[in-house]
Parts: structure tokens; sequence; C-alpha cells
């Protein structure tokens, strides 16, 4: 036992190290990714995302100020520039899996492309209140050829 | 009835004085028990909010947030710390702590801690999450009233009884030790990493408290991103402390398994040296640079990111060591499912699957999915019911020894059992929410999708809450009714050849009251001293809360409270003639029993010699106080730290603060003076210890105060400039804020290395103070040196600070 025990110990602990090395590099790669997606999206629409106690506030480059609702085009780029008036809040797409907090002092770019038109549901995931649980907002994409 | 009433005074008197481990380890464990039935209280709440929707949402995130605070702090935290101060003398043969007395006083600030916190929702709502993050936790339209200020108040002086606790243990393991290194059982190694993570982690944690209740109490704005503060400070300090945290809470139930494992199995621990360095190895990485993986979605730097997604991934070797060696001592034997060896199971299993989920998070792209959703709530609740489970198998393993009874073998399986599948089954139904997706702390579920697996976690709520009430039922009508044990080795570990302790019983039960060996002592009680000052010790912070609320007078009046106690305490100890006749305070009779480990109880023992002690004697005790007041620097660096760090971070890094102007210290000439001062005494106290260590006694006194007049001198300079120079309110920013938070707190330890001189200079006219001056000189430099840092970071502002 003490020396199959010893190799077995030894080829696991290589296995492991060897498995996590892999996943690591390669999520890496992915975040880095995330991380330059400017880049990729050489124009994206720039939408301006403010956390409030509790509401999103959605800016629109046209100038309008929307609440709790989102409105994207498939298929196209956008910027979201994420920021707080007051507490920690963080935005939670879950179905595109992604969130960054919404920090006061802060502002965070988050670069998003929906390729599936429908309604998404959007969460603050950070705790900001009595009220966290009613932060909720709703995306939604139009379909790329509806509006041009 | 009149018995039952004078035995209860009897045991209340003998709590209240003890300083034994075993005592005081009990204690704990009670203590333990009873934030335990809170905590819980606080869980039950929470799922029936989440399955029945009827609870106001204020209501509803106090219970969350008290439940992770009881959990964490007073549940997990005092209940390892109470089987290590049962466990850990008994195990390498020291008949008590290094500190006895400073052992009783870390107990008793618990108790108003956890006091002060089961009470704290009628001061104010404590709507914060366990981790209160800034700005939300200083925002007083959320949180008003005093809940969240009593919840830091306990947290500050937990944190100050943990890094007691650590020093502690640590000096008792290196100096006290019976047993070599590598003969020590696991459950020491387990403690003996925890206790450093003790000593580093919880001063940051202190820090960052500190700062927010300045915040909200006196509008100092660290966090208030309007005048340049950053609520990303908080998290950084507060998880420097809160990942090194979740170690300190699973280390020693992971030592505790590492008893039981092998005594079940009826075969020796397989891999011993490798788990006992995997402990140290845990501790170490988890220290450096692992705690930024709870900030991924709040700090977005991909150098920063990769390292430490890089140190989680390397800290899953350790672990994963551990569970190989576990599973490895499993083989081959005749393993015995009792309620311990089930306990045992049921944390390696909890463990693994704890861990499986936990790879996700270094993931940095998985990370941005399942932060702040349930999987988070999942990965943990797996892992804090494996520390749950670990630790109340300790307890069922060594019931036997401090009862002396036998509970109903199945009775306890199927306890242990409900409580193992329990915890699955909740923490598998968080599991499977958090996959789908839900946010954390929703007091409504978001989506209907997420109500099953809900109702899932609250049917395991059940299930888990009938198998402690079953355990505590079984082990409560044991110790009262049920049968003795036969002999004095209930395991058969002895026969097996692993004995579990060191110091071996002599008769059964090892209960409260009683000698190492079990036998009962002559006389039991030590002194009141510690326990009172413990309790005491919540009275300060309160009575600064008062001051900053305009009621200065019962503000003053409960310092000076403090310090006139803890002045008396002093006096008895240290200045009283022993011709009086009393007993010396804290010398329990349990030292006459220990014959060699009273020669080095403690340092002021040690130096409680006559006038004449010889320069040998005295070179040996200045050399035996250096590493405990090494252990107390290294703390208070660690303290330091967060502030000196915290400026550094806001003013290099914290975007709205560079657009403030720096801090306007435009006047030089009085600081410089008094840096002269200050930092020149330090040349007097070197010599004034070195002319002692020759015996040089009057050449000793006159520096000594020399170097105290300096100190004084600085201070009252000081006290001058705050008073007539400084022209900018602390309030004004978040850069004015730290400078009279750092300076001040320099200030304070200055105060504190005057008052050690002063101890020193009037202990000469009782002994040589060997071990006094070596403290104060040593603390002097430390003193010294931080205001070097101090001086040129705020005051020269040179450019080696902002780059």
């Amino acid at each position: 036992m003490t020396e199959i025990g010893r190799y077995a110990e030894i080829a696991t602990i290589v296995f492991a190290v060897a498995s996590l090395t892999f996943l690591g590099l390669l999520s890496y790669h992915y975040y880095l990714n995330i991380y330059y997606g400017t880049y990729e999206h050489q124009d994206p629409t720039v939408i301006k995302v403010i956390g409030k106690q509790y509401v999103w506030l959605f800016q629109y480059p046209n100038g309008t100020t929307v609440p709790d609702k989102l409105v994207l085009q498939a298929g196209k780029p956008y910027e979201i520039l994420v920021t707080s008036d007051d507490v920690i809040h963080a935005l939670y797409f879950v179905d595109l899996g992604y969130k960054l907090e919404a920090i006061p002092g802060y502002t965070y770019h988050m670069y998003i492309e929906v390729n599936q038109p429908g309604t998404y549901p959007i969460y603050c995931a950070e705790f900001c209140g009595p009220g966290h649980y009613t932060m909720k907002g709703i995306l939604i994409v139009t379909p790329s050829n509806s509006s041009g | 009835m009149m018995k039952v009433m004078r035995k209860l005074s009897e045991y209340l008197k003998i709590a209240l004085t003890t300083t034994s481990a075993s005592d005081i380890g009990l204690m704990y464990v009670a203590l333990a028990i009873v934030s335990l039935i809170i905590g819980s209280t606080d869980a039950s709440m929470i799922r029936i909010q989440l399955t029945f929707n009827d609870m106001s949402a204020v209501t509803y995130y106090n219970a969350v947030s008290l439940h992770g605070i009881f959990m964490i702090f007073f549940v997990v935290m005092p209940f390892s710390t109470g089987l290590a101060n049962y466990l850990v003398p008994r195990m390498i043969g020291a008949y008590d702590l290094y500190w006895p007395k400073i052992n009783a006083l870390s107990f008793w600030i618990l108790v108003p801690a956890v006091l002060m916190s089961a009470v704290s929702p009628l001061f104010g709502p404590i709507n914060t999450g366990w981790y209160m993050y800034a700005p939300l936790s200083t925002d007083l339209a959320v949180n008003g009233g005093y809940g969240v200020d009593l919840i830091e108040i306990a947290l500050i002086i937990a944190g100050l009884s943990s890094t007691f606790t650590g020093v502690n243990f640590l000096l008792t393991i290196l100096r006290l030790r019976k047993v070599k290194f590598f003969k020590m059982p696991l459950f020491v190694w387990g403690f003996f990493a925890t206790s450093i993570l003790l000593v580093i982690a919880l001063p940051p944690l202190t820090g960052g408290l500190v700062m927010a209740f300045l915040e909200r109490n006196w509008s100092l704005p660290f966090f208030n991103y309007q005048l340049g503060g950053d609520p990303v400070l908080w998290q950084q300090l507060f998880w420097f402390f809160g990942h090194p945290e979740v170690y300190i809470l699973i280390l020693p139930a992971m030592g505790l398994i590492s008893e039981i494992i092998p005594r079940m199995a009826g075969r020796p621990i397989y891999g011993y040296k490798a788990i006992a360095l995997s402990s140290m190895a845990i501790a170490f990485l988890s220290a450096v640079s692992v705690w930024m993986h709870h900030m991924f979605v709040s700090v977005i730097n991909p150098v920063a990111n990769l390292i430490t997604a890089a140190m989680t991934m390397a800290i899953a070797i350790p672990s994963g060591i551990k569970v190989l060696n576990w599973t490895a001592t499993l083989y081959g034997g005749r393993y015995r499912f009792t309620g311990p060896g089930i306990a045992a199971i049921g944390f390696v299993a909890l463990f693994l699957v704890g861990g499986i989920t936990g790879v996700f998070f270094p993931l940095i792209p998985l990370d941005y999915a399942f932060n702040g959703t349930y999987l988070v709530v999942g990965h943990f609740h797996y892992m804090v019911f494996a520390i749950l489970v670990g630790l109340l198998g300790g307890l069922m393993y060594y019931f036997p020894y401090f009862t002396g009874k036998r509970y109903d073998h199945e009775l306890g399986k199927l306890s242990m059992l409900l409580t193992v599948v329990g915890a699955f089954v909740i923490a598998t139904g968080m599991t499977i929410d958090g996959v789908l997706g839900m946010p954390r702390r929703y007091a409504v579920v978001p989506a209907p999708m997420y109500q099953p697996f809900q109702n899932f976690i609250s049917v395991g709520a059940v299930v888990e809450g009938a198998g402690l009430l079953l355990m505590v039922g079984t082990l409560l009508w044991a110790w009262v009714k049920g049968p003795r044990v036969v002999g004095l080795d209930p395991w058969e570990a002895e026969s097996i050849g692993q004995p579990d302790f060191h110091i071996k019983p002599v008769v059964l039960p090892l209960s409260f009251g009683k000698e190492m060996d079990g036998r009962e002592p002559e006389h039991r009680h030590g002194t009141f001293y510690p326990s009172i000052m413990g309790m005491l010790l919540a009275v300060p912070p309160i009575g600064f809360l008062l001051i900053l609320h305009g009621m200065m007078p019962e503000g003053l009046l409960s310092i000076l409270i403090f310090l006139g106690f803890g002045l008396a305490w002093l006096y008895n100890d240290y200045f009283k003639l022993p011709s009086m006749g009393l007993p010396k305070m804290g010398s329990l009779p349990s030292v006459k029993a220990s014959g060699a480990s009273g020669a080095v109880s403690t340092p002021t023992s040690i130096g409680e010699g006559k006038y004449d002690v010889s320069l040998e004697k005295g070179e040996e005790i200045a050399k035996s106080v250096r590493t405990p007041i090494l252990f107390f620097i290294i703390a208070e660096i660690f303290l330091f730290s967060s502030f000196i760090g915290g400026y550094l971070y806001v003013r290099n890094i914290t975007p709205s603060a560079q657009l403030l102007p720096s801090l306007p210290v435009d006047w030089y000439g009085l600081p410089l003076a008094m840096t002269v001062i200050l930092l020149s005494s330090s040349i007097p106290a070197h010599f004034s210890h070195h002319f002692l260590m020759k015996g040089k006694t009057k050449l000793f006194k006159a520096l000594a105060a020399l170097t105290f007049i300096m100190g004084l001198t600085f201070l009252s300079g000081q006290l001058y400039e705050f008073t007539h120079i400084v022209h900018f309110a602390p309030q004004t920013n978040v850069f004015t804020a730290f400078f009279y938070s750092i300076v001040w707190l320099h200030g304070f330890h200055v105060m504190m290395g005057l008052t050690l001189w002063g101890f020193t200079l009037l202990r000469t006219t009782r002994i040589k103070p060997f071990a006094a001056a070596t403290m104060s000189t040593y603390y002097w430099h430390f003193v010294d040196a931080i205001w070097v840092i101090v001086f040129t970071m705020l005051y020269l502002q040179l450019p080696i600070y902002h780059p």
C-alpha cells in the first residue's frame, strides 16, 4: 500500500495540477477576450447605466433616460458603462452569464452583443438595501431587421 | 433545591474566576452552542420567508445579516477555540496555556460581544449582509440607529479577543510543548496554522470596522466617493481578512477529522507529514494573495486578477492532499461507523463537493456569471456544513471524556446522519438555484423557476434541525442519565496505539473545574479580574459612541470605569505587597500539580523575582518576552497597514480621490522638531535596556525616565499641533480623514508605549523589571519606526508614496 499509495498520490496531484492549469489558462484566455472586447467591436453604441436604490437608469445616446428597461438590437455591439449613485449594486444579465458591480465613483465598461431576440431579466446582484429584491429590470432584444 | 442553587452558584464562581484552559474551553463551547441556537433561529426565519413570503424585507435582511455574523464569528470561531482550549494542552502535555489569565480575558470579551449582537436589531436595522459592504453599512438612510454600530463594536472586540487567542496558542505550542513538532497531533497542527492566521488576519478587519464606525458616527468619509473615499477599499480590507478567515474556520475542523479518522479506521493516519505541512501551506497561501477572488466583479485589473486566480487554484492542491490522505487512511481498515465516524466521512464528502463547486470561482468568466448568485451560497454552505459536522464530530468524540458518560450510539449515529443529509440537501438546493442564476439576498424569490429548489432547501433545513435537536437531546440525556464510561479509554484509542492525550486522565470525567488529568482540585478559584475586565472591554467603545453623539459625561465615565478597573488589576497583580497575605491572583492550584509548566507560565510571573535576581536570569527573562512582543508587533503592523495601505490605495488608485488637492500640510516646524525628539528617544530607550541588562539600575532608571519624558513631549507637541495649527477638519475629504486617523492611531500607540514605560519605572520599586523593560524598549522602537512612515508619508508626502 505504501509504495503504490505514494505513486497514486503523486499521480493524482500531478493530474490535479495539470487540469487546474488547463482550466486556468482556458478561462484566462476568455477573460482577456472579454476585457479587450472593445477591439473586436469597432464602433459600439454607448449606453450608460446608473444604479440607484432601487432602480436601474439606462441613458441612451439620444439623451433619453429610461428606468428598468434596456432595449438593444440583436447582433449589434454595445458598450455599457456601469456606475452607481449611492451604494454598490451589480448589473446582472442572467441569461448572458455576465455581471459587473456598479460602484459609486467608478465606471466600468461592459461590451455585449446579443444575437437572440427576446426578453431577458435584469437583476441587481449586490445587496443594496431592503428594496434590493425589487431592483429588477428587463432587457428587450429586438430583431435587427425590424428597425434597421 | 437549595443544594442545586448552591451548586449553580459554585459553578458560576468557578466560571468567573477560572483560568484553566480546560474549563475555559468548555465555556467557549457552551457559548458557541448558545450562538448556534440564535444563528439557527435566523436561518429558520430566512427559510420561512423564502418558502411562505410573510415577513417585512427589513426583518428578513436583519436575519440574513445576523445569521452570517453569528455562525461565522460566534459559532464556529468560539467552538473551535473552545475545543482547542480543551484539547491542545492535553495533547501536547501543557498544563495550561501560556497566558492563562489572558485566555480567560479572551473568553469573557466574547460574552458581551455575543450579547450585543443578539440585541442589536432592537436598536436599528442591520441591513448589511455579513460582509457589511460600505457604503451600504454607512448609509444612514437604510441603516440608521445603533444596530450596525453595536455589531461593529462587537466584531472589533471579538477581533481583539481572537488576536490574543492566536498569540496565546502560538506561544503555548512553541514554548510549552512536551512532544516533538512532528509528533504533535494533527489537530494541534491545524490550530497552530489557525493561530498564525488569527494574528495577521483579524487586525485589518478591526481597522476596516473602525473606519466604518467613524464614518457612521463622525462623518469621516473613508468610503464616501463624493469626498474621495472608496467603497472598494472596504472590500479590500474585508476580504484580506475574509479569505484567511475561511481557513481560520476550517483548519481546526480538518484537524479534528485527522484525529477521528485514524481512530475509527483503527489504522495510523496515512501521510502524517503531508497533512501537517499542508495546513501550513494553506495558511501561507491564504494570507498571501487570494482575497481578491471575492472581487472579480468589482476590481477589473488583468494582472491582479491573474495572480489571484492562480493562487486560488494553487490552494486547492494542499486541500486535495488532505482529502487523499484521509481517504488512504481508510483503505484496508475496518471503519467503525459511530457518530464521530459518520461525521468524519460526512466532512470529507461535504468538503469534496464544496471544493469542486469552488473551482468555478477562480475561472473569471464563470465568476462573472456566478458571483453573487446562490452558487456562492451553495459552495460555502457545503464548506461551513463540513466545518459544523467536523466540530460536532469532535464534540461527540470527546464527549465521553468530559462527561464520563456514554451516549446511545444508535441515536448518536442517526442524529449525525440526519445532520449530514440535511446539510447535503440544503447546499445542493442552493447550488442548483445558483446554476440557474438566482441572485443572492432576494427577500422574494425573483422567478417561479427557482421556487421548487428553495422549498427543497427548506425541507433540508427541517432535516438538519431534527438532526441537531436529536443530537443535543441525545448528548444531554446521556450527560444526566447515561451509563458511566468503563475504564479510561472510551474509544479504545489507547489499545490500538493511538492515545488521545499526552496528559493521560487518571479518572473520568475531565469535566468543569477539574485538573487536566481529571482529579478534583483542592480549591478552584482563581481571579475575578480577567472576567470582569473582559466584559468591561465593550464599555469604552460604547463610551466613544456616546461621546460622538453628544453624551460627553456618560461616555467619559464609561471609559474611566474601564481604565480604573485596568489599573486596579495592574496594581493587584504587580504592585500589591505579598505580605498582605492574599494568594497571588491567577496562580491556579493546577500549577502545583504541573510543576514543570508552572515555571514558564507568564513573562510577568517570570519577572516576579526578588530584587537581587541574577543578571543571567535577567537575560533569560528578557529573551523569553521577545517572541511574544514580536507577535503583538506583527498584529500591530497589520493594523497599521490597513490604515496606511488604505491611504496609499486611495491616494494612488481611487478615481474620485485623484481630483482632490493633496493634503494641505504647510507647517513643518513643530512636527519636524517633534519627530526629532521622538526618533532620538529610541537612543535612551535602547541604552536604558542595555544598562539594565548590565545591572546598572540607576542609569537604567535615568534613561527610561528620559525616554518617557521625550515621549510625553512628543505627545504634548501633537496636542498643540492639533488644537492650534492644523487648519482642516477631519471630515473635509478622505485625505484629511486618513491624516487624522493615522496620526491619532499612532498617538494612541505612543500613549500605550508611555504606559508601558511608566509601568516599567514603577515596577523598579518592587523588582528589576527585565521583562517589562524589554517589552517597553521593543515596543518603543516599533512606535518610532511607524512614525518614520507616517511623517514621510503624510507630512513630507515624499514622492515614493505616490509614484
